[in-house]
């Protein structure tokens, strides 16, 4: 079972900002988790601020949290201090709004100048001392800075209003700097965020003194959790990166290391080359970088050594997890080679089926996919240090933080796991095989001619001559497609049979592209080829491998077939054989093998 | 046209109730926690569910479901 609450999760953050939909899927979580963490929220300000409230118990649930939220009165912040105070909340939030300061105070300020102006701002100022004063207990106090409500002038560009809005939140900075327990949050880089007009509503504004936006709301409620790294919910040390289309473009393995797309100008080279960038910065800013990647580890020294354009180097890395084995055990063994705890780890991958593989199995671990769009991959990349960096956090409250995190550890580890086999069996894989698919040839070819590590022979054939081994009478030339939930890989693996001297199958090609790798899919497809085999009058099955500098990863592939190995020669060369009247392969339920010949 | 399980949906999601028990007898006097501040959040929903805009003069008065009905769907109509 993929973890029910794991998906209710999914669907939260999938539901954005639409209120109704968040509203009820809020309220449906909260009566499912009733012993989760609960953080207690205090809402003040010169304006209505409850929609506030749905966002955070939004964002608390996707921390695996709770969030009580209590509003204070209306225009009313010193008394909701005290009042907050006395009720012992932990987090007080003040969303003040600069055109609430006085009935339609923007319209005003040309009216009022700056004789009239500063008075206004300086009893603002004492009103948000005097608040503040009151919340010192309090653990976390966020409190907006100013931004002007009206769209900015666009040929004029300091106006009246932005010279009072700069005054108020000069007011705001120095007030806020007497305390160690209060955030400031930028309500103008919400807004910038958003657009204008997405984040206010002026009809609400008008109706309930509500200007601001579910969208708005959603975005000041994610900063809060933000900065203060969900209250204790996660406290990140080290960022692992995957390495093929996350830290240069293309596949190490089949475009090589001057094939790959990497350098300052470019596209799409420029996009990794400027993430990589960030990442640096990261590491230079003490976050400790690791390395997670299919690869061979020859190759990737290679580049990190001496790949002209690339920006990290074998320095930068923390660990190295550069091998063939699934990613979910490679970041225990990173976890336990660096001895931090798996929930640390910020995970960085392109292949949706590897961040499921780690989001599913280890959801301790921060899992974030390369943006299907590449154009969106610097600004998350950029985004990063948000999860990373320190905000104001005391020592004490990072003593908690572990605190928080040894107890959750205890409760994680046990029932949200799903296990592989069931993780496998959500995918909804399909494997399809055809026979000598004529239109197909040319990425026939191209696969045999490309394809390095999982090759077991790799003969390259020409267009030409893959079509007249689908026309011979004596060989059958097999295409596998394979597909899951998240999309079809297309045409990824190739089979080649030879018939000489009637009973015997030898198996002339066999290859597979890396993307579909480690999901069964290599021993499955072999049911319906070796059946055909069969009919035909078949057997005996023979199988080479022929070692080359790439292809170390499938030197025991035959054997994990279950063939026979019959000869091992000096050069590397294996010759495998079996049975096929007893002969079968390894059964995978979790995959639907389809027949198409 | 106005998709009335949407509707219905979108209304107990915000007053806190089961889609099925949303029908003609939902009204302020028969749903306790139907109070101004779920009233404002039922407003914003809804303009923002069907993307209309509820008429100032109706915001008050939409104080039972056939009523949300009457005014949503009269919106959507002037809207297509």
């Amino acid at each position: 079972m993929i973890d029910a609450e794991a998906s209710s999760r999914a669907d939260l953050e999938r539901a954005g900002s639409e209120l109704s939909e968040v509203t009820r899927l809020v309220s449906a979580l909260e009566g499912a988790s009733p012993d989760a963490r609960t953080v207690t929220f205090g809402l003040a300000g010169n304006i209505t601020t409850d929609l506030l409230g749905t966002f955070l118990r939004k964002q608390a649930l996707l921390h695996g949290q709770r969030a009580a939220v209590t509003v204070g009165g209306f225009d009313d912040p010193i008394g909701s201090a005290k009042q907050f105070a006395s009720d012992g909340v932990e987090v007080v939030i003040l969303l003040n709004l600069a055109d609430a300061i006085l009935p339609a105070f923007e319209a005003r300020i040309p009216l009022l100048g700056n004789a009239g102006v500063e008075p206004l701002v300086g009893s603002f100022r004492s009103q948000l001392a005097l608040t503040l004063a009151e919340t010192r207990p309090i653990k976390h106090v966020f409190a907006s800075l100013a931004h002007r409500l009206t769209p900015p002038s666009v040929g004029q560009a300091e106006d009246e209003i932005d010279q009072a809005i700069a005054l108020i939140n000069e007011a705001i900075a120095d007030e806020a700097s007497r305390f160690d327990n209060v955030h400031l949050v930028s309500t103008e880089a919400i807004a910038a965020r958003l657009g204008w007009d997405r984040a206010h509503d002026w009809r609400s504004y008008e109706r309930f003194r509500a200007p601001f936006t579910p969208a708005f709301m959603d975005l000041f409620a994610e900063q809060v959790y933000r900065s203060t790294r969900g209250f204790g919910s996660y406290f990140y040390k080290a960022l692992v990166l995957d390495a093929d289309n996350t830290l240069w473009g293309g596949i190490l393995g089949e475009d090589l290391a001057d094939g790959i797309k990497l350098g300052s100008h470019g596209y799409p080279g420029s996009v990794f080359w400027r993430v990589q960038q960030e990442y640096l910065a990261l590491q230079q800013r003490g976050v400790l970088l690791c390395l997670c990647t299919k690869n061979n580890p020859a190759d990737v020294d290679a580049v990190l050594a001496s790949h002209p354009e690339m920006v990290l180097r074998d320095e930068h890395f923390a660990a190295k997890a550069v091998n063939w084995d699934d990613k979910p055990a490679n970041l225990r063994r990173l976890a336990e080679q660096l001895n931090i705890g798996l929930d640390s780890f910020v995970f960085i991958d392109d292949s949706p089926f590897e961040c499921e593989a780690v989001g599913t199995q280890l959801p301790m671990v921060r899992t974030i996919q390369v943006p299907s769009s590449l154009f969106d991959y610097p600004a998350l990349a950029a985004g990063l240090k948000d999860l990373f960096l320190t905000s104001d956090t005391s020592a004490e409250s990072a003593a908690k933080t572990a605190q928080y995190r040894l107890a959750a550890e205890a409760t994680n580890e046990r029932g949200r796991h799903a296990t592989e086999e069931e993780f496998l069996a959500s995918l909804g894989l399909e494997v399809t095989v055809r026979r000598n698919d004529r239109p197909n040839a040319p990425r026939i070819s191209e696969l045999t001619q490309k394809s390095n590590q999982f090759n077991l022979t790799t003969r390259r054939y020409t267009v030409g001559e893959i079509v007249s081994l689908m026309e011979s009478d004596n060989a059958d030339v097999y295409s596998v497609h394979v597909a899951d939930k998240f999309g079809d890989s297309g045409l990824t693996g190739v089979a080649a049979l030879r018939y000489d001297g009637h009973a015997e199958a030898a198996i002339d090609t066999f290859l597979l592209s890396c993307r579909v790798l480690g999901r069964g899919v290599e021993t499955s497809l072999w049911g319906p080829i070796l059946d055909a085999a069969r009919v035909r009058g078949c057997t005996t099955l023979v199988a080479d491998y022929l070692p080359t500098a790439k292809n170390g990863q499938v030197l025991d592939f035959w054997d994990r077939l279950g063939l026979d190995l019959v000869s091992d020669e000096p050069d590397g060369h294996r010759r495998y054989r079996a049975d096929l009247a007893t002969f079968s392969v390894p059964p995978a339920s979790h995959i639907e093998v389809v027949n198409a010949f | 046209m106005l998709s009335e399980e949407k509707l219905r949906a979108v209304v107990a999601s915000m007053l806190e109730l089961d889609p099925s028990e949303v029908g003609p007898d939902t009204s302020t006097d028969t749903v306790d926690q139907w109070d101004s501040v779920r009233h404002m959040n039922l407003i914003i929903a809804l303009e923002g569910a069907f993307d209309i805009t509820i008429p100032d003069e109706d915001v008050a008065n939409l104080t039972s479901y056939p009523i949300i009905k009457a005014v949503v769907e009269e919106q959507l109509a002037s809207a297509g």
